[in-house]
């Protein structure tokens, strides 16, 4: 704490301040864009701080990192598409409110709520680096597995119908994330054909799923009137709806502290984070049923879950030289290329860069606030493009952003496939958010407990290895706890349901 | 049968036809989760299918579906995709563009509207390519031109 | 009416053959290369073949070099083979699409698997590293030495898990050669990548593990480096013995060699222009500099060299891995 107070002024040179600012900047940009997800921006970058010196890079590295978690939430709020997996949670309240006229509202929620989770992250990292990396090291084949069936419990509570279609949703997408090679195993599955022998790969299914059914809805609705909603400029509503948004006090925290420990997990990644946070809010509030449909308590939670992973996933990358996220493999890669090798060296001969780092990821939050609240600004002219226009260009946008992955057209083929299907089913009350979960969940669910599997049957069997150990029976409970309240509350709203209907009847 | 009987009939055969392809899976390991999944997801759908069989609920008329604007969009995209990798990605998404609005927007079809909408796609493609093709050199699919 | 309509829908092609033409046609291959060339690497960005392939190209676009700049392009999947089969079946063949190679896996899994791809659909020009297996065990291991290992799983059969990248990479190779060497039986856990493998050896959830040289010397404080599956000690970690040293009869075939190839197909006068250009590269002072700062063992090859060890290597697996291939089938 100390040696980060007296490192601080170091991140404040002019050089650096520019490349933090323009950093964040493009961050937003980039974030924005559908498939440019944080860790595609940062490789992208990583080439640019070949020739620049480490400190200055390292910012370069970290404002982009930071702006573009934030960025993707412009999309998922203005025209609903998750920029990236971690904003799926955003866009389930944000776009709504957007559709009824408060997209700035929203977007300020976004940010406000990002800052707010962010320092909370930076916080946990600069204060509990080693006892966060300790509980990070923790994390086995058996826990991880876990992790991933309590993301599962999730699935259900995602959708604002039907709990079975949720679940049902969440299979399908479990098993999209079986095809191609098995990862451990090197076997091929469900090649139906030839596009499919790389798998389904997160982003272009993300794209596929939320994008293409909103390309296609856009189109049946532009025969219709255009909407009565009048897409302006809210003025004025800056100070107000910070003072709201703090007022949220349940949402952020529970935002921010369910994406801190999230992120401290390697491997989960952020992607999960925003679900599972603002899942225990929806459960937890009073009327979960304003959940989903413009409630900016969803906003809120998601975001701060989101920002709040920043910090903390450095973690088991800065001290144990263990990127836990893909992002943080990335910007391992501009570690190295300086010759900082991550680990206790880095605080001891390399502070100074390091510190900068750190110090500069803080203002980055600071000024992804600020910046996108500014461009916040002219977001009702996104919100004016007519359908027509907008089905046009978000259709060359998912295709540019699902081949920029990996430079596949395969994958542009199987984007588009699954996002017919994504249109058919969300006719008939499916949603995409379990199924990316799936998509999401599957690979760490079933390469974990293959490892565990492994693992045990040459020590203790399968049964103890996955059962004992606080941390398991700790994730377990949760699980049993998350599972349980959601038949509870499913059970109390149909007894209201039928409670409603008979009143209705005996009035009538 | 109301309409989430027949979604749940149709996802308890669709687990059914996906069991029967598992017996391709060579690795008897590889093939234990999804097998999992596929029981789990057939046990759902038949849940589901009871559930709408025995406890019927209401349904809301449906508005007309509009078949001819939406397939209209379906065929255009294949058509785009099917371009991709032969003209190249900037100008496919142009002429994609211009393809969208004058089709389906052909009631509003005026000279001034189509230059104005050939402007925006223009300026579009254009800041995409300047921002990604020659600042980050992302990759898109190449074609005759670029 | 309609007249108007059409020639409007006229005015929008006339537009875009004007575009066509002011960005102008590809030119020919004479110059080569007129523009940037893309570079498929197999595994996934941050990873060692990510990063060192990124390091080893970053002077491509100065003009004694290359003169344009390499575009480093990530198809990861199942250990490598979705990114060459890709590289074989659909990447172009005109020089602008090369691919990192690493070896023994491509060799290994050309063996075992249904692949695309083997030594002779690859055109080499140049290898950059030269990676080596070492065989790690966790901090507070009981293990302090090979020899300890080996008398444990004597002892308990299969009771030992070794972690690796995957499935027949260099690790995994490493692992047989040991196990057929010393006679034992070990429970070889495939991971994800070298990064995960790495992780559940520090964490002590697998008892031992292979692992890439670099990563393991920069984490040396979190673990015990027992062996390296080399000919020789390595100038990184002089104290650190090779297996034959300790009395385990396993040679280099681990070692991951990584290095640039040209598809079968490519026009003669690319191929002899880059394996020139290349080592040359490779061993340009400020690359050597970065390959060292960063922890990353270099070696430079010719294609001669390189296609010499490719049929050395190939040889030798075949053997190594008969009997599996055998099961396979």
């Amino acid at each position: 704490m100390v040696d980060f107070i007296t490192y601080f002024p170091q991140a404040l040179t002019p050089i650096n301040l520019l490349v933090l600012v323009l950093g964040v900047i493009g961050g937003l940009f980039l974030g924005a864009t559908p498939g440019l997800s944080p860790t595609m921006a940062v490789a992208l970058l990583v080439p640019f701080t070949f020739h620049m010196e480490p400190a200055t890079g390292l910012v370069l590295l970290g404002a982009v990192y930071t702006a573009t978690v934030a960025g993707g939430a412009i999309s998922a709020i203005l025209i609903n598409i998750p920029g990236a997996p971690a904003n799926i949670a955003t866009l389930l309240d944000g776009h709504p409110m957007a559709k009824q006229g408060q997209a700035q509202k929203a977007l300020y929620y976004c940010f406000i709520s990002s800052l707010v989770g962010g320092l909370f992250g930076m916080a946990m990292m600069i204060f509990f680096t080693p006892p966060l990396a300790e509980i990070s090291m923790e994390f086995g084949p058996s826990e991880m597995f876990w992790i991933a069936v309590f993301g599962i419990s999730v699935m259900a509570g995602l959708t604002s119908g039907s709990v079975l279609k949720g679940l049902i949703g969440g299979m399908f997408g479990l098993l999209v994330s079986v095809i191609g090679y098995s990862p451990m195993l090197a076997t091929p599955r469900f090649v139906f054909h030839d596009v499919l022998t790389g798998g389904v790969a997160i982003v272009p299914a993300l794209i596929g799923l939320f994008a293409i059914p909103q390309v296609f809805s856009l189109m049946e609705s532009s025969q219709k009137v255009a909407s009565d909603v009048e897409f302006k400029p809210q003025k004025g509503i800056l100070m107000k709806t910070i003072k709201e948004n703090l007022r949220h006090v349940k949402a952020l925290s529970i935002g921010s502290v369910v994406g801190s420990i999230i992120g401290v997990i390697p491997g989960a990644g952020g992607q999960v984070a925003g679900l599972i946070a603002y899942d225990q809010v929806r459960k937890f509030s009073k009327n979960p049923q304003s959940f989903g449909t413009g409630n900016p308590e969803g906003v809120a939670v998601a975001e701060s879950a989101n920002n709040a992973m920043v910090g903390p996933s450095l973690i088991p990358l800065l001290t144990l030289s263990v990127p836990g996220s893909p992002t943080a493999a990335v910007l391992l890669g501009g570690l190295l290329i300086h010759g900082l090798f991550p680990g206790p060296d880095l605080f001891r001969e390399h502070a100074a860069v390091t510190y900068t780092f750190i110090a500069s990821l803080v203002l980055a939050q600071i000024a992804m606030c600020v910046f996108g609240i500014l461009m916040s600004r002219y977001s009702h002219s996104v919100m004016k493009v007519p359908d027509l226009e907008m089905a046009a260009a978000v259709t060359v946008l998912a295709i540019f952003g699902t081949y920029s992955v990996q430079n596949s057209f395969d994958d542009v083929v199987v984007m588009f496939a699954l996002g017919t299907i994504m249109y058919i089913g969300r006719k008939v009350g499916f949603s995409a958010a379990p199924v990316v979960l799936g998509i999401i969940l599957g690979a760490i669910a079933e390469d974990n407990f293959l490892k565990g599997k492994l693992i045990a049957d040459t020590d203790v069997g399968v049964m103890v290895y996955f059962f004992t150990g606080s941390l398991n029976l700790i994730i377990i409970a949760l699980c049993a706890a998350s599972v349980g309240y959601s038949v509870f509350s499913e059970v109390r709203q149909y007894k209201k349901a039928k409670a409603r209907a008979r009143a209705k009847e005996a009035g009538s | 049968m109301n309409r989430d009987a027949i979604v749940g009939l149709v996802c308890l055969v669709l687990s059914a036809v996906l069991y029967a392809t598992l017996g391709h899976i060579e690795e008897p390991r590889a093939a234990a989760f999804p097998r999992t999944i596929i029981i789990a997801m057939g046990f759902l759908s038949a849940l589901m299918l009871l559930q709408h069989l025995l406890f019927p609920k209401p349904q809301a008329k449906q508005a007309p579906f509009p078949l001819l604007r939406v397939g209209g969009l379906f065929v255009i995209i294949i058509v785009y995709l099917a371009m991709l990798e032969v003209v190249g990605f900037y100008l496919a998404s142009f002429l994609f563009f211009m393809a969208v609005v004058c089709i389906m927007g052909f009631k509003r079809l005026t000279t001034k509207q189509v230059l104005s909408w050939a402007l925006g796609a223009v300026v579009f493609t254009g800041v995409l390519f300047v921002l990604f093709k020659v600042l980050l050199e992302v990759q898109t699919p190449r074609g005759l031109l670029i | 009416m309609k007249g108007k309509r059409f020639l409007t829908r006229l005015a929008a092609v006339a537009l875009a053959v004007a575009l066509m033409l002011a960005f102008g046609l590809p030119a020919m291959a004479e110059n080569y290369p007129d523009k940037p060339v893309s570079m498929i690497v197999t595994y996934s960005p941050g990873g060692a073949t990510d990063f060192q392939a990124r390091l080893v190209t970053m002077l491509a676009s100065n003009d004694n070099y290359l003169g344009q700049p390499i575009v480093i392009i990530n198809k990861p999947g199942a250990g490598g083979q979705v990114g060459w089969n890709w590289f074989i079946e659909k990447g172009s063949k005109d020089g602008y699409t090369l691919a990192t190679y690493n070896v023994p896996h491509f060799i290994a899994q050309s063996i075992v698997y249904p692949t695309k791809y083997d030594i002779n659909t690859f055109e080499p020009v140049g290898n950059w590293g030269a990676d080596p297996a070492v065989l790690i065990v966790p901090k507070d291991s009981p293990f302090n030495s090979v020899k300890d290992l080996v008398a444990y799983a004597k002892q308990n059969p299969g009771k030992i898990t070794l972690s690796g990248a995957g499935m027949y990479v260099g690790h995994h190779i490493a692992a047989l050669q040991l196990m057929k060497a010393a006679g034992v039986k070990l429970t070889y856990i495939p991971e994800k990548g070298g990064v995960p493998a790495m992780q559940s050896v520090i964490s002590g959830k697998v008892k031992a593990g292979f692992n890439n040289l670099s990563d393991s010397f920069r984490n040396q404080d979190r673990l015990k480096i027992l062996a390296i599956a080399d000919l020789e000690r390595h100038e990184f970690l002089p104290k650190v013995p090779t297996l034959k040293e300790e009395g385990i009869d396993v040679d280099n075939s681990s070692v991951n060699y990584r290095g640039v190839v040209l598809p079968k197909g490519a026009p003669p006068a690319v191929i002899a222009k880059l394996s020139e250009v290349f080592p040359k590269m490779f061993a340009d002072k400020k690359v050597k500099a970065k390959m060292k700062a960063s922890g990353s063992p270099e070696k430079v090859m010719t294609r001669d060299q390189v296609i010499k060890m490719f049929k050395e290597r190939q040889v030798y697996l075949e053997g190594l891995l008969a009997e599996l291939k055998k099961k396979k089938k």
